[in-house]
């Protein structure tokens, strides 16, 4: 399950509660019990990857974790929330939202004049293998979003 | 300022200081609703097989009261709207059959096709995120404590505080 929402996220029996501070540690009960299992460095939004095993958290930084070992796997920096990162045409991931869209994190963002998203690859696995710049999902796409 | 949007499975709902459900081929406006206040928050929408097709969402007034209204799905045609409490600006969310909202000290479920109250639950602290359904329970974050709520009955199933 992927949320990408300050909504707490429930997958294979255990919740993950998102922080409203990304300083604040991000923590993991068990869903029966309410038992605290593990934290994660925090993040104001998560975005659960259930095919790969990772959290991703969002906040003033974008991170991944491995939820078997709760290993940090990589880290980069990230623009605040709403920020322009970059123009196009997609609707659908407006709303400072994230979402996971197949191998990227989709990081969206919406103005009163444009709509604006960026992507990263999630596949990645060391933190040597992150981009320096983040990746267009549609490079085609030059004009500004419409209104 | 900047709207909320929610895809659903016909349309995107954009809510701000007007709602409007937008056609996702062509970028068309189907149908728009104007109400005096502003929504904070995506908005809330059930899927085409349950009962109550609705979208939620709260408007909060000039005066500072916060009411959830719900505007029939395919139409905008309002469904129903309740004031007599003052609810959370974060998105409600819904089984189909209830609407579970965020109240001054608690937790309040809905009939999601009249508004009607069901349940009440008192939470130990306010809401800090709308809560997340799962296999009959709401999960809930508050000040200092993560909690999981019965949506039959609104009582609470565990109460764990967080240092």
């Amino acid at each position: 399950m992927t949320d990408g929402t300050s909504r707490p996220i429930v997958e294979d029996g255990h919740l993950y509660v998102i922080p409203m501070r990304s300083s604040t540690p991000l923590p993991v009960f068990d869903v029966e019990t309410g038992d605290f299992v593990t934290a994660y460095t925090g993040g104001t939004r998560g975005v659960l990857d259930s095919g790969r095993r990772r959290l991703h958290t969002i906040g003033d930084a974008l991170r991944a974790f491995d939820t078997e070992s709760t290993v940090a796997l990589w880290k980069r920096e990230q623009p605040p929330l709403g920020m322009t990162i970059d123009e196009t045409e997609n609707l659908y991931l407006a709303g400072s939202s994230y979402s996971l869209d197949d191998d990227r994190l989709v990081v969206g963002a919406m103005t009163p004049t444009a709509a604006f998203y960026t992507a990263v690859d999630v596949a990645i696995t060391d933190v040597a293998d992150v981009p320096g710049a983040l990746a267009r999902l549609d490079p085609a796409s030059e004009e500004p979003a419409p209104r | 300022m900047t709207d909320q949007l929610t895809v659903g499975d016909e349309a995107v709902y954009a809510v701000g200081e007007v709602a409007i459900a937008i056609d996702p081929a062509t970028g068309d406006i189907r149908w728009k609703h104007e109400h005096a206040g502003h929504c904070w928050c995506p908005p809330t929408v059930t899927d085409r097989n349950s009962t109550g097709g609705n979208v939620y969402f709260p408007v909060k007034s000039e005066e500072g009261g916060v009411r959830i209204v719900a505007l029939e799905r395919t139409t905008g045609d309002v469904s129903w709207t309740d004031s007599t409490r003052d609810y959370s600006t974060l998105s409600p969310t819904t089984d189909g059959d209830r609407v579970y909202v965020g109240v001054d000290g608690g937790l309040q479920a809905l009939d999601a096709t009249t508004g009607n109250p069901v349940w009440q639950s008192d939470l130990p602290g306010g809401l800090l995120a709308p809560p997340t359904l799962h296999d009959g329970m709401l999960y809930l974050s508050t000040g200092g404590h993560v909690v999981a709520v019965k949506t039959a009955t609104g009582t609470l199933a565990w109460n764990t505080p967080i240092d």
